[in-house]
């Protein structure tokens, strides 16, 4: 047999018979099938059905640790009967995982406190209030949006929109989550991706939740935290959610905020969060107004954020804004990874 | 199903990228230059079975494989191959059970018998 050294071409096996045009034979007809990957599916769907369950029965797991066995039991589920490498992977992808959650709540407590560096000097706890209340009437023409969507829109009776903003609301807590979940299941490639982008965001956030610890909207305006910066906001992010029958929601919810900095305001991980999930995988998105569609959950995210007081206009602009660094930061990266690997394999063949 | 398709090199293109004096040297080598540049642009993934390609070189990024991954053979496909239908030879049983776990579509080979399957094979061999 001789082979071409042309320029080659791919050869579509369905239009290519070896051999005189022999039928050939289906790689499923000669290689076992893998015996597990059946059991994979049902233990995942049956996990689908009881986190729809448990979802409509006690509600959204959203504290850290709900979300952790969540998780893990997902991960039990769809990885049942893989190789003991694809464990010990998927262990070192956990460790990183914790850790990486674990840095981020230690670095809201020091948000809380002010920051120590080495023991050397004291970054102290200098609240942002009015700095970015007047970023926002700068942006909107001496209008505060806050105030300006709560005049027109909030009611004592919870309206569609109420359950349109706090639904959106909702997703923060688990939409990245099922999406780590769901690449981690398929594609560790594309998990690696996510998480890289992801844990940039995150680690970028909370520098500025030290540095810029800001107070939110509905802070600047409560008598109870003595701001008063303009008329009181309501805030009640979660009663469009319960409104269409979600309780058990709101008692883990109060657990959640006890443990978090409500200084955090900026940048709003909310945003982040809900640009970071369309903006990876747009690529994978073919039409344009499918494109358009998705991207618009940011925006509604912002909307909401604003319209139910938890964040000023302003955190959610630089949110996407630090999304949008960790993507071109990383691709360029990985561009680079590519272009260096090729190289050596060009010039170990020249 | 979300990674560029994958392109897996068999062990016959390996040995014969790695060795200069193999007969296929010359046109592994043109077909491989044209599976890096495919790479390089992320239209694919360049793929070998982990002991295949461990036998040629070592594990890091520092060689003409660079741009590889690894298939990483477990227990489990040794077992697969072993009751596969071409079980006789251990090593091409093994490649094709991970090409099918790993959904491989497009085998880099100069063994003939890898066209008896449905597979797109490159470099595209002429028949004398």
């Amino acid at each position: 047999m001789s082979t071409t050294s042309e320029a080659p071409t791919f050869v579509d096996p369905s239009t290519s018979l070896p051999f005189g045009g022999a039928t050939r034979l289906q790689l499923r007809s000669i290689v076992p099938d893998d015996e597990f990957r059946v059991v994979r599916l049902a233990l995942m769907f049956q996990f689908l059905f009881v986190y729809l369950w448990w979802l409509r029965v006690q509600g959204l797991p959203i504290d850290r640790i709900s979300v952790a066995i969540s998780v893990a039991l997902f991960l039990l589920c769809a990885f049942v009967g893989k190789t003991w490498r694809t464990w010990g992977i998927l262990l070192l992808d956990c460790a990183f995982y914790c850790v990486m959650w674990l840095a981020y709540e230690r670095t809201r407590g020091a948000a809380d406190e002010g920051v120590t560096v080495f023991g050397l000097f004291q970054i102290p706890k200098q609240l942002q209030v009015e700095s970015v209340r007047n970023i926002d009437r700068v942006m909107f023409f001496g209008h505060d949006p806050n105030a300006v969507l709560q005049d027109a829109f909030w009611e004592r009776t919870v309206r569609w929109y109420d359950v349109v903003a706090s639904t959106t609301y909702m997703t923060h807590f688990v939409l990245p989550i099922v999406v780590m979940a769901v690449l981690w299941a398929i594609s560790h490639r594309q998990w690696v991706r996510f998480m890289k982008r992801f844990s940039m965001l995150l680690a970028v956030a909370c520098l500025m939740f030290v540095i810029l610890p800001t107070v939110p909207p509905w802070m600047a305006t409560s008598p109870k935290d003595g701001y008063q910066l303009f008329g009181e906001l309501h805030r009640d992010a979660g009663r469009g959610f319960r409104h269409i029958g979600f309780y058990g929601f709101d008692s883990d919810y109060k657990i959640q905020l006890s443990n978090g900095n409500a200084y955090a305001a900026l940048p709003s991980l909310h945003s982040s969060f809900a640009l970071i999930v369309p903006a990876f995988f747009l690529p994978w998105i073919r039409p344009k107004w499918l494109k358009a569609l998705v991207l618009l959950f940011p925006v509604m995210m912002l909307t909401a954020l604003v319209y139910l007081g938890e964040h000023w206009v302003i955190d959610g602009l630089v949110g996407w804004a630090i999304t949008g660094g960790a993507f071109w930061f990383w691709n360029r990266m990985e561009r680079r990874t590519r272009v260096r690997r090729s190289n050596r394999a060009r010039e170990a063949l020249s | 199903m979300m990674d560029p398709p994958k392109v897996l090199l068999e062990q016959s293109f390996l040995q014969a990228i790695a060795d200069p004096a193999n007969a296929d040297h010359e046109a592994a080598a043109a077909e491989y230059l044209d599976l890096v540049g495919r790479y390089e642009s992320e239209e694919i993934l360049l793929v070998a079975v982990h002991t295949h390609l461990g036998e040629l070189v070592g594990l890091d990024r520092k060689h003409v494989f660079a741009p590889v991954d690894r298939l990483w053979v477990g227990r489990q496909h040794r077992r697969a191959a072993a009751r596969s239908l071409v079980a006789d030879d251990a090593e091409f049983a093994l490649t094709l059970v991970m090409a099918e776990r790993h959904r491989v579509r497009t085998v880099a080979s100069f063994d003939p018998r890898i066209r008896d399957y449905e597979l797109t094979v490159v470099p595209v061999a002429t028949v004398d």
